[in-house]
């Protein structure tokens, strides 16, 4: 659930990369041959609605519907009492709230006078299959085609507005970083270190953990998002793995430049580890990372690429004690520049 | 959301659940419960398995005879339930390769399964499931564990009762942390803190301040408090997997008429469905008492769905469960918490929010939150 702070007024400059961000997604549409792209979102996955219409989807479901012509609008099952303060806080002056969001899907169409002969659904494997089932019947003469992860991969690489939220973001994660791992107290109180900075910085949303494990470690994670992006910073601190975890992060900080893979990761990884330990790295785009662990979708892909921000997280493990260093990097080409500097 | 692992559930809790839970089976002739958890709603899932999860999507499958099994999105989530050990059979399983869900029911040769949340689960993951469900008989089994879920054992109120000291303290550190000058998200980020510092795993709350130009309840926003504001709060902690809310409404300084009449009529109402509350009557006895109130003083169509929602829910693993509607028949038994209040705007000075949360007993309801229902007054 998001709780953090969601400003009732947007600025020119998000008003302009919003519009722009509807324009690109709208050649998408074009390419495609499409009438219109249906975005859906709930409260744990709306990172594409944001990036889109600057919305906060606090609860909820709703599907962002955008027209190849005529003005993008929002159907969503949120009261119509919510709708005054997303029309103050985001760039879509249509919403339309409701039970039922394929009847309002038809509808939004319907009033954009949209033939809706072919319509592309983003992401489609991640919508639930009551809402897609009874799309048809809403809109029995329209066929549907799946645009896959299109708005994701148009926010890989941020722009300069996005690259400075996320150096905000980084800057943020570190302090509140810094002060949880620097605190003697409980989990809970670690945790609550980092919910005191993050929120009261105007963090959009904040999930921090503190996990104890069988040697004794903690390992402080802080996963905070300010607008559509996202950013995580963790610290293992208190165990004999702890250590490790930080000298082989450093190893793998200086492997990632334009072109690493989870190869070049992996052989960035010490080959003497002492011990039993086991080591391994893991990177994951930044687009990837929300409050669920969304770790797997970036597994596989493609390798990185210059530009792109990477969530880097190193983890040392032996005899049920695992320790992790987790650092959020851009990418140059022949480096990487850290956005999230603990001490 | 935290990591601070509970402790575990009892052996005698996981057999109540998994008694009635197959009593409900057997009713509804399933050979098999499939438990989807998506990223935001979790509460099937560790209703039978007792991990507190964070990854994206779960699933946990209760066959009418032998040995359950989950299925996680996330090697943390199979090591949170492992930490658990209710469930023996587990898996990590991946978005596009869900062979080990799969063979699980292929082999268990289901011939009738219930899915419950089987409305929210992705169709990719259906498409991945086709070839294991092709040849079964497949029906949504979410009323199914709504219902069984709705009745908390004894232990579970215990837990409910521990989430409901939260609430007081989280309302505690809300009134405190008012002024002058204090934005929204200001508050809610004291409040969080002082939750979380205390165990809680997640929290979901609303804010709206201002005067009688509210008209519901908002995430954070920048605005900053000032004199005369009502400010309300819907806080509702998450504690060893249980939610249970508080409503409550300040004021910065001192109330006008407008503002005292409106605490009233909510009091009035609030009381109104606490006292109509006990084991046997539906939601909709509760919802109507509240509203009667309304309608009594002339503000009965600010009970429509023009200006609010619900006149409470249930609590448990989820924070709305059961809604209490005028027109939902559901029968709250004893043993079922839910949260009652007649939150709605009215003329009188905005929205305003005021209700408690309770254990339903046999002659009445047992209050879980000990702080008083008043208009604080915060001094501006």
């Amino acid at each position: 659930m998001k709780r953090g702070l969601v400003p009732t007024a947007v600025s020119e400059e998000t008003r302009a990369d919003c519009a722009a961000r509807v324009e690109r997604l709208r050649s998408h549409l074009l390419e495609a041959g499409c009438d219109a792209a249906l975005i859906y979102g709930d409260v744990s996955r709306a990172e594409d609605i944001y990036y889109l219409g600057n919305l906060c989807l606090f609860w909820n479901e709703g599907v962002l519907v955008v027209p190849a012509r005529g003005e993008a609008a929002f159907a969503t099952k949120l009261s119509q009492r919510s709708q005054p303060w997303m029309r103050a806080a985001g760039t879509i002056d249509a919403v339309r709230s409701g039970p039922n969001l394929p009847r309002l899907i038809g509808q939004v169409l319907a009033d954009a006078g949209t033939p809706a002969r072919r319509v592309g659904l983003v992401d489609r494997d991640w919508w639930p299959c009551a809402v897609l089932d009874t799309l048809d019947e809403s809109l029995p003469e329209t066929e549907f085609v799946d645009l896959g992860d299109v708005v994701r991969r148009d926010r890989v690489v941020p722009d300069e507005r996005e690259l400075e939220a996320l150096r905000r973001l980084g800057r943020v994660a570190a302090e509140a970083t810094n002060a949880a791992v620097g605190l003697e107290g409980t989990p809970g109180e670690r945790i609550a270190a980092i919910e005191r900075i993050a929120r009261s910085a105007g963090m959009t949303d904040v999930f921090a953990t503190a996990e104890s494990a069988a040697d004794r470690s903690v390992t402080v994670t802080a996963t905070l998002q300010l607008q559509h992006l996202w950013l995580r910073v963790g610290r293992s601190i208190g165990g004999p793995l702890a250590d490790h975890a930080a000298a082989e992060s450093a190893r793998v900080a200086s492997a990632l430049r334009d072109g690493a893979s989870d190869a070049t990761l992996a052989a960035a990884l010490s080959a003497d580890a002492p011990g039993d330990v086991t080591l391994s790295a893991e990177a994951v785009r930044h687009v990837d990372v929300a409050a669920a662990d969304r770790s797997e979708r970036t597994n596989g892909d493609a390798s990185l690429r210059r530009d792109e921000v990477v969530v880097v997280t190193v983890t040392a493990a032996q005899d049920g004690g695992r320790a992790s260093h987790t650092d959020t990097y851009l990418l140059r080409e022949h480096s990487a520049e850290l956005l999230s500097g603990v001490a | 959301m935290n990591a601070t692992v509970s402790g575990g559930v009892p052996d005698t809790e996981l057999s109540w659940r998994q008694e009635r839970l197959r009593a409900a089976m057997l009713e509804a002739e399933l050979d098999g419960l499939l438990a989807y958890a998506p990223a935001w709603r979790r509460e099937n899932v560790r209703y039978l398995t007792g991990a507190p999860i964070t990854g994206e999507f779960a699933f946990a499958y209760l066959p009418a005879t032998g040995e359950p099994a989950a299925f996680f999105s996330s090697e943390r989530d199979t090591r949170a339930a492992a930490a658990t050990a209710l469930v023996s059979d587990r898996h990590t399983i991946r978005f596009d390769d869900v062979a080990p869900l799969r063979d699980r029911i292929a082999a268990d040769r289901v011939g009738r399964l219930g899915v419950a949340h089987a409305e929210m689960l992705p169709a990719g993951l259906r498409d991945r499931l086709a070839d294991a469900v092709a040849h079964l008989e497949l029906c949504s089994a979410t009323a199914l564990m709504d219902a069984v879920r709705l009745v908390k054992s004894d232990w579970e109120i215990e837990r409910l009762r521990a989430a409901a000291a939260l609430c007081d303290e989280g309302w505690r550190v809300f009134v405190e942390t008012l002024r002058v000058g204090v934005a929204e998200y200001e508050v809610v980020a004291e409040v969080e803190a002082a939750l979380k510092a205390r165990g809680a795993e997640d929290n979901f709350m609303l804010i709206a301040s201002g005067r009688d130009e509210v008209r519901g309840m908002t995430p954070p926003s920048e605005r900053r408090l000032q004199p005369g504001d009502l400010v309300r709060t819907e806080l509702t902690p998450q504690l060893n997997g249980y939610w249970t809310q508080i409503c409550r409404t300040a004021v910065i300084g001192t109330p006008s008429d407008e503002q005292r009449a409106s605490f009233e009529l909510f009091e009035e109402a609030t009381a109104a469905g606490l006292a109509a509350l006990r084991a046997g009557v539906t939601a909709h006895d509760v919802a109507a008492a509240e509203n009667d109130v309304f309608r009594r003083h002339g503000y009965g169509e600010y009970c429509t769905s023009r200006h609010t929602r619900v006149r409470g829910h249930g609590h448990g693993l989820h924070f709305d469960e059961v809604p209490i509607m005028e027109g939902v028949e559901t029968v709250l038994e004893a043993n079922a918490v839910v949260v009652v209040h007649p939150n709605t705007f009215t003329p009188l000075a905005g929205y305003q929010v005021l209700g408690d949360p309770v254990a339903v007993r046999d002659g009445g309801c047992e209050p879980l939150v000990r702080s008083p229902r008043e208009l604080t007054e915060v001094p501006a």
